[in-house]
Order: structure tokens, then sequence, then C-alpha cells
């Protein structure tokens, strides 16, 4: 039997154009923190609590698309621990 | 009521006479002064222009405060449209002036003071932002003209300011008081300064503690009590003083009219006080300011170039070159280079984004890499111009010799070009070139918004070059 995570979120990256830092690695590093604690769901057909936004730079345009949403996690830089980017996730989920 | 038209905007400056010297002699109305009025007309324009209804979609702004359509050198910019439209305002008053009219270092020193007090008082628990916007809301509904107050005078540049055999040569809080500081110093290179209203002082460099007293960002008017302004030399600047044709560009002459502005113990009220000791931030409004300046580059240079671009058409046309194959490659390459520093603005703009603040700021990587092709692209432009323009452009007579009884006929038989192309036209375009291409409009390209070396030092930190090494490291199929 799987672990039951106690809150869900999604993730959308940028188009990484020209990032500053390596997204899929800090992906990679988020993920395994959030182990137990985050269920990460697709971004469509499921409800999640927050939505995490990686992008590779301050331009952060996947922000340009989408409607105003309280939940939104974003990470223009790797400079946050990956301890730090679940806390705000779970932060964002009360 | 605000300044609306040029003839407010010149009659404000009348009503607030300011100390500016000129040559040695103290100037009792810069606006019936040869050497002012051309500064005047320019930035007078971009008041004229807001009135107009075909530039009015991008001279006009509706302000985030107070819902007021207001000129758009006073907006906050709120999206990414806003950053563009900047650019393409800039652009647009170029072509119509051929020089700078001198107000967006204004705005940029009113958008990153905006984006930086909110961010001081975050950390600090100061109301800067607050008093900030009080100011920004006045600034906005006068139309008050700004200008952006960053370049201290550095004295010896391996030392700290606090370093400095002479304390004052970098701008300082000299006393605080209850009622507010008096400040003492300098600011160099001050474009516009003699016809602007206020200049809003931010520090010039990043700040360590113990040059906290020089971390000082505030707005004074320049009609203040200590204030006292000396006009910079221009190139062929006592041509001003002649006739139209000498003078090249008669009605705005070339680059912005610079002083160096003086604070000879200087009080600036709290409520215009805007940083004052918070070192942690200097570095961030200078960084801010700089990449708000150095994105208008490829916007204001682009117009001035369009101008050059027509001029150097006009030339060949007089002189017959037009249709060689060689001319025709030129003034191609100059196009290129035109909407390469064009480009270069746009895409920093498209490419900009919300800071905490809620203003807008154009990508800093882009913005440098602007105005950094400026530095070379604008003098490039400008040999281009001295190839097609020929020599003559260094060797024509006075304009007098043209209008002489006893040599005029001389000057107009051997200097004619084109049959039923007057001579005095084909003298006009080419003294429009020399007067842009130039000494003092070249080396403002170089070092306005920043010598180059100050792009190259952002490339360093904003140029992403671990990435690089690692995209070429996984093609090279190296393993760590």
């Amino acid at each position: 039997m799987g672990v039951v995570c106690p809150m869900k979120a999604a993730v959308k990256f940028c188009g990484g154009c020209n990032p500053a830092y390596d997204r899929a690695d800090y992906w990679d590093r988020i993920r395994r923190a959030s182990e137990s604690r985050i269920e990460w769901v697709p971004r469509q057909g499921e409800d999640y609590c927050a939505l995490m936004v990686i992008c590779g730079c301050q331009t952060a345009c996947p922000l340009r698309e989408m409607s105003e949403e309280n939940s939104v996690v974003l990470l223009t830089d790797d400079a946050l621990p990956a301890e730090g980017v679940v806390s705000r996730i779970e932060e964002c989920c009360g | 009521m605000g300044i609306k038209t040029a003839e407010d905007y010149v009659q404000s400056l009348r009503e607030q006479p300011r100390t500016v010297y000129y040559n040695g002699e103290r100037v009792a109305d810069i606006t019936t002064h040869p050497a002012f009025i051309p500064h005047i007309n320019a930035a007078a324009k971009t008041y004229e222009m807001a009135t107009r209804p075909e530039f009015e979609d991008i001279a006009l702004a509706v302000s985030h405060l107070t819902g007021d359509k207001i000129n758009r050198f006073t907006h906050i910019h709120q999206s990414v449209e806003d950053l563009i439209k900047k650019v393409q305002l800039l652009r647009a008053i170029a072509r119509e002036t051929g020089s700078c009219f001198q107000r967006c270092v204004g705005w940029d020193a009113l958008n990153a003071t905006y984006m930086t007090t909110f961010d001081v008082d975050l950390k600090h628990g100061t109301n800067y932002h607050e008093r900030f916007l009080n100011y920004l809301k006045f600034v906005q509904q006068s139309s008050r003209m700004i200008v952006g107050g960053m370049t201290d005078p550095k004295g010896d540049r391996s030392k700290a300011p606090h370093q400095q055999a002479d304390p004052d040569l970098f701008t300082r809080v000299a006393e605080r008081r209850d009622d507010g500081v008096v400040i003492r110093g300098a600011k160099a290179h001050q474009t516009g300064g003699a016809n602007s209203h206020e200049i809003l002082i931010m520090p010039t460099q990043m700040m360590r503690e113990e040059d906290a007293d020089y971390a000082i960002g505030c707005a004074v008017p320049l009609d203040a009590p200590g204030v006292i302004q000396i006009f910079g030399r221009q190139t062929n600047d006592e041509r001003k003083f002649g006739g139209p044709i000498d003078a090249g560009n008669p009605q705005f002459g070339l680059v912005g009219g610079e002083t160096l502005i003086v604070f000879e113990d200087v009080f600036v009220p709290w409520e215009r006080v805007f940083m004052c000791g918070e070192v942690g931030f200097s570095g961030v409004l200078v960084e801010r300011f700089a990449t708000l300046h150095r994105q208008n580059y490829g916007g204001c240079k682009g117009g001035v170039s369009d101008v050059i671009l027509g001029a150097c058409a006009l030339a060949t046309e007089m002189q017959g070159t037009a249709k060689a194959s060689h001319v025709k490659e030129k003034l191609a390459e100059m196009m290129h280079l035109t909407e390469t520093v064009y480009s270069g603005s746009i895409a920093c703009s498209a490419m900009g984004f919300k800071t905490p603040s809620g203003a807008y700021y154009p990508d800093p990587l882009l913005a440098n890499c602007t105005k950094h092709n400026v530095t070379r692209h604008v003098y490039e432009i400008s040999r281009l111009a001295h190839d097609v323009a020929g020599g003559i452009l260094a060797t024509m007579p006075f304009e007098k010799d043209l209008k002489s009884d006893e040599i005029g006929q001389y000057v107009k038989k051997y200097l004619a070009g084109v049959e039923g192309v007057p001579t005095e036209n084909r003298l006009r375009v080419l003294r429009l070139i020399e007067n842009m291409t130039g000494g003092t409009a070249l080396v403002e390209s170089m070092h306005g918004a920043g010598s180059p070396q100050t792009q190259k030092v952002m490339y360093g930190r904003l140029g992403k070059l671990d990435m690089k090494k690692k995209a070429a490291a996984k093609l090279a199929g190296i393993v760590e």
C-alpha cells in the first residue's frame, strides 16, 4: 500500500530558452524532499492546493498565460533549498 | 494645474529661477539664453507630443495611483506593454528632435526609486515608499521634469567615499536634523539639469557600512537654496550663438545639455528623503536605475540614427552618389545597425518582469547588451555617415561665407551638387550630419547610462556561464 500524502500539488515549467540554472535537477531535488508530504498530480483533471511554477529566469513567462492564482509558488532561481520550497508549498496549502 | 503644453513648460522654467552658470557667468534666464534654448526645445517636445493625437497612445499613460491620464514620463511601468511603449516613445521623440530630450533619466529614477523604497520598507520597517508615493503623485499631477541624479564626481576612483581626501566628492548627508537632512556634494553629467524642475538623487554605487552617510536618496527642487549648476561645454557650442546653418540642428542642439550640480549644504525635509543609510539597498537602486536607463538607448539612439540615415540619404542624392552601389550598401548597413539597437531595447522590454512593488522592470542582461551595442553601433553608424557624406563634412566654409555679398557666389558655385539643388540645402544637411556624428554626440553614446565596462561587469553576474559550460560539456560527452 502506497504512502498517502496530506496534500496535492502540481508543477509547471517555463520553456527553458536560456535558464540560469538546471530546472530539471532542481525539480528532482524538490520531488525527493517532498516525498511522503506532497503528491504531485497533473495540472489537468486533478484538484491540487498549490501550483509550483519553475522558471529559468525572472521573466517567468508562464505567468503571462495564467490567470491570477493565489496558490502559485513561483521559482525563478534555485537559491532556496529544496526543503524550503516544500515548506512554501505546505504553507500555500495551509 | 500641471504642465501640459510646451509653452506651459517654458513658462514653468521662468517661474522657477535657478542658479546656473555658463562660461563663467550666471545666467539670468535660461529660457532666453542661446546655449539653453535648444535643450529646452527638446525637452518641450516631451510635453508637446503628448498633446498630439498621433502620439497619445505612447506619450500618455494612466496613473496606477490616481487613474488620471498623465504624461508617460511620470508613469510607473505597470506591464510589459508599458516597457515596450517606453522604448517606442523614445524613438518617436528622438526622430523629431535628432538629439537628447533629457526626460528619460528622471523617469528611470522615479521607477527605480519606486521599486527600491518598497523593498527597503519590507526589510527595515521604514516608510520611504509611502513618502515616495506622495512625491510621485505630486510629480504626476504637476508633470514636473525630473533629472535623475546618480553620478557622483568620485575623486580618486581607487578609494571608497569615506577615504577620499575631500569627503564631498560623493554626495552625502552632512547633518541629520529633526525636520530633515542637510546634503553636501555634487552630481556630475546631469542631463537636462539646467532645465528640469527637480533632481531625484540616488547613491552613485553600492555603499558599505562605513559609507552610510553616502547612501542617500532624496528629491530636491532645483531652485532650492544651495543648489548651483555649472553647464558643460559641447563640441562647437559657440555655433549656438551664430546662424542656424552652422549650428547643424539649431532647434534642438546636440546631446542633452549637461550640468555639474553642486549641493552646498542643501536642506531636504524628511518627506522628500527616500533612502538614508540603508547601505544594503544602495547597490540595488543603482543596478535598477542603470538597467532602466540602459533599456532606453536603442529607442532614443534608434530615433537619432533614423535622422542620421535620412540626412545621409539626402546628402548622397544632393551630391549625385545615391545610386552608387557602395553607398546603397552603406545605408543598408546603417539601417541594420539602427534596427539592431532598437531590437535590443524592445527585447529587454518584452522579457521584462514584475517586481515585488508591482512595477515592471526590463530584463537586465538584455538591457545591458543593448547599451553595450550602442557604444559600438552608433560609432559605426557615424563612421559610415562620414564615409558617404564625404570630406566636405570637415572643410565646409562658414554660413557667413555662403551669405557674403563678396564671396557667397563662389561658395554657391563651387559647393553645388546635383543641378537644381540649392547649395544652401546641401550645406544644411551636411551640417546636420556633422552635428549628430561627432564629438560630444559620440561620447554620449559611449558613456551615457554607464561606460562599456559597467555593462561587462553585469555579464559576469547575469551571463549564466555555468549553464553554457554545462551545455558544452554535455555535447562534448564529458562525464563528471
